[in-house]
């Protein structure tokens, strides 16, 4: 007892020797292996002298509610992998530091001048199927919802941000009869979960016909897996896009040091890791991607000003709650 | 009459003050009043009955045939069932669970209220049990020689004799069963938390890690209390608080019959074979570790100590009281059932309103899980106290021996003998503890069960199946350890 004690003592005290500490909060799968955490720290420590330490919640918009419990006592420095619905009301929290980058070269679905928040990569969601046990694929939105029989997992859109970009997506294309839309929706649902990870892995397991990841999930099955059978199905109304984001926190003891990481974030060094470990498009015009991106669908852009979203999430997120707990 | 306030009673009563504090004032601004009662509500509130109604109705209904069939005759060995049923009530709940995931994922969706049902069965029936079958024994000789002389058949004995002992019993467990299913955190949140299978406490949660609202966990916390209250005080009767069992003591030389046998054989097939499938999936798969592993579990031994000595402290005071009113009574009970989700964020709003809730998380652990413990642990020391008391008061009296005499030379070696066992036993209630730790702890807390929710979290079953095992090592060294330093006789009774 004691002397587990003492370690702990130990422990703790070494985390305040070292100045040079910076304490990422991001989502779990960021910081799996195989996820880009392990391969930016090494880089980024590499360079900086300094210790990098990434913390994995379930999500992303857990992440929000994170900060918003501890603000500003929070240990972190920065906050990694919000997503762009989010930004505005993540900024009106006051708890953010301007990042101090120029943010050139950049390429994204549509143009970025927030000056506290650094993209990172983006991508479109999509329904991902398994091509040899799936044979009639919806079209639409529309049709998953009204005349398809495929079964389906998606995610908490209060905890997960894929789960939000499904809401945003089914209102973006229901509108106000999106409240319906979900009940018909939930006769399809197998499980709701609260991260992309298990979502995934569930699915991989057989337990569903489709789950809600990305256009680019293909691109890991045919880079590891050296298998097509994975797709994602296009949708006529084209797929919200999501756009993943970074800030350092005003309480942050190393202000400069976290905005050197953000600066890092956007470099091609790590630009070009995005594609082949989170499996997103980068932001960066002239980083590198797998090879199989060039295999995937292009679809078009559906998304919501962040403003709108703030406004009306948590709406939204109670006419998603009251028809999925029926 | 001197009004001496005693400590446990000042605490409890403390705690419960603050936390409602806490949900008053809370901070954040929430949203009007009316936006709370909707569809959501009522779906959480019958979730939350329907679960807990479902899961005492099938752990009675299951637990009597067993009862009846092992109190049948008395046998050799039957202290080591009873341990052993002992022993699931205060196994970490986590281990249950990850046994049931193991063992039952091939056969149905145990993410779902199947599962829900599944592990509160496990950790209830047992118990459900031990209490039936106590309820039994405590027929008196008599009443079964008095039956067999006047002849009365099998099943009449057991239609004149037992079923109205039985009939008896039906209410308080099934009482005390819905209630620690109503209560129901970890089990709720880790199988079940989506929108369709979520409970109060476990909205309590979400409002407050999810949506940042402390007005609907406020909100659902008075819920809940309101609800538990009402079953307490409408369906509890006073014999529903005590659950405790008096020590039979008897020799016993006989085996156990043909019948008893068989349901012995069941039951440990019924009851080891979640246990065994987590063996199993935790050991033939390579050690796969976490770099947070070292800090958890010392966390966890740090947070447990703590809140072992305090819980420790607790039930000492309140045996030492001389004064057993049904007020204390019902407190003991109170706190066994008591919304732990709902004073837990009580206490942390007021934290959060003075800017010290991640300064005080260690404090803030260690005395609910303490509280917590509570009720669990001051029922060995109160039977020890009760009987020294019984034989030496008069004595006591006679001699005009002051209080603190009596406690050094009456009721200290008494104690001394069974607090290994006290402390132990609150050390493992609390070490397994996951909801408070969870709510209170920020990003980087981590503790031993932290660690296995956030594995099983990102599916990573094979991972929580070895922390959990290594958290059963833990449990099981340390209730060893009680046993060899402690006084053996009690512990096999």
């Amino acid at each position: 007892m004691k002397s587990y004690f003492t370690i702990a003592l130990l422990m703790s005290a070494s985390l305040l020797a070292n100045a040079q500490s910076l304490t990422v909060y991001t989502y779990e799968s960021f910081t799996s292996e195989w996820g880009p955490g392990p391969a930016l720290e090494k880089a980024f420590e590499a360079e900086c002298d300094c210790d990098l330490t990434f913390v994995g919640l379930e999500d992303g918009v857990a992440l929000l509610n994170r900060l918003r419990l501890e603000g500003d006592q929070t240990q972190a420095d920065i906050i990694l992998g919000l997503d762009d619905a989010l930004l505005a009301e993540a900024k009106s929290l006051g708890l953010l530091a301007n990042h101090g980058q120029t943010l050139k070269g950049l390429s994204l679905p549509y143009k970025w001048t927030d000056e506290q928040f650094v993209p990172y990569d983006y991508g479109h969601f999509a329904f991902v199927y398994d091509d040899t046990r799936v044979d009639s694929v919806p079209s639409s939105l529309r049709e998953l919802v009204n005349d398809s029989q495929v079964s389906i997992i998606y995610q908490d859109p209060r905890v997960s941000t894929p789960g939000q970009g499904l809401m945003l997506w089914m209102k973006s294309v229901f509108g106000s009869e999106s409240s319906e839309a979900w009940k018909k929706l939930q006769e399809k649902t197998v499980t709701v979960t609260p991260g992309w990870s298990e979502a995934y892995a569930l699915f991989q397991e057989g337990k569903s016909d489709m789950v809600l990841s990305y256009v680019t999930s293909p691109a890991y099955h045919l880079t590891w897996e050296d298998t097509s059978k994975y797709k994602a199905a296009s949708f006529d109304e084209g797929h919200y896009v999501q756009i993943e984001i970074a800030a350092a926190l005003k309480s942050s003891q190393n202000l400069p040091l976290a905005q050197s990481f953000l600066g890092f974030l956007i470099s091609k060094p790590a630009q070009d890791l995005f594609g082949g470990t989170n499996w997103m498009w980068p932001v960066l015009a002239s980083a590198e991607t797998p090879e199989a991106f060039s295999q995937l669908i292009q679809p078009e852009t559906l998304y919501f000003r962040s403003e709108d979203v703030a406004e009306n999430r948590r709406g939204w997120i109670k006419e998603w709650r009251n028809a999925a707990s029926q | 009459m001197t009004l001496r306030i005693n400590p446990t009673s000042f605490v409890i009563t403390l705690t419960l003050a603050l936390a409602g504090v806490g949900l008053i004032l809370h901070p954040g601004s929430g949203y009007p009043m009316v936006e709370y009662f909707d569809r959501w509500l009522w779906n959480i509130v019958e979730f939350s009955i329907l679960q807990a109604a479902m899961s005492a109705i099938f752990a009675t209904a299951i637990a009597v045939p067993f009862a009846i069939v092992l109190a049948s005759r008395p046998f050799r060995g039957q202290w080591v069932v009873k341990g052993m049923l002992n022993l699931f009530f205060i196994m970490p709940v986590l281990t249950i669970i990850l046994g049931v995931v193991s063992a039952y994922s091939a056969w149905f969706d145990v993410f779902s209220l199947k599962g829900i049902l599944a592990a509160h069965l496990y950790l209830n029936v047992p118990y459900a049990i031990r209490i039936f079958w106590e309820r039994l024994e405590r027929i008196a000789p008599r009443s079964i020689q008095l039956s067999q002389t006047l002849g009365f058949s099998r099943f009449q004995q057991f239609w004149w004799v037992k079923r109205p002992v039985i009939v008896d019993a039906l209410r308080p467990v099934f009482v005390l069963i819905f209630l620690l299913c109503f209560s129901s955190f970890t089990v709720v949140l880790t199988l079940g938390g989506g929108p369709a299978n979520t409970n109060l406490e476990v909205a309590i949660f979400q409002a407050l890690k999810f949506d940042f609202d402390p007005r609907a966990g406020a909100l659902y916390a008075l819920f809940h209390g309101l609800i538990a209250a009402f079953f307490i005080i409408f369906l509890g009767r006073r014999d529903a608080l005590k659950v405790e069992q008096g020590a039979s003591i008897r020799r016993v030389k006989s085996r156990a019959s043909a019948v008893q046998f068989v349901t012995l054989v069941l039951l440990f097939l019924i009851l080891l074979y979640p246990l065994l499938a987590l063996f199993n999936h935790a050991l033939t798969t390579p050690w796969v570790g976490s770099s947070r592993l070292l800090q958890g579990i010392s966390t966890s031994l740090m947070l447990a100590g703590g809140s072992a000595a305090f819980a420790t402290f607790l039930a000492l005071s309140r045996s030492l009281q001389t004064r057993q009113s049904r007020w204390h009574r019902f407190m003991d009970f109170g706190l066994l059932v008591l919304p732990i989700m709902a004073v837990t964020t009580g206490l942390f709003l007021i934290a959060l309103k003075l800017n010290i809730a991640f300064k005080i998380t260690t404090l803030l652990i260690i005395w609910l899980n303490g509280l917590m413990a509570l009720p669990l642990v001051v029922a060995p020391l109160n039977s020890r106290i009760q009987v020294q008391r019984k034989k030496y008061q008069r004595l006591g009296e006679a001699l005009g021996l002051n209080r603190w005499f009596q406690i050094r030379w009456i009721f200290a070696p008494a104690i001394l003998a069974v607090l290994p066992w006290v402390f132990t036993l609150a050390f493992v209630l609390s070490v397994g503890d996951l909801g408070v730790a969870a709510l209170l702890g920020s990003a980087q807390f981590v503790t031993l069960p932290i660690l296995i929710y956030q594995a099983m979290g990102s599916y990573q079953m094979v991972l929580a199946s070895q922390l959990t095992l290594i958290l059963l090592v833990i449990c099981a060294v340390c209730l060893l350890l009680a046993e060899w330093v402690g006084d053996r006789h009690y512990v096999s009774r």
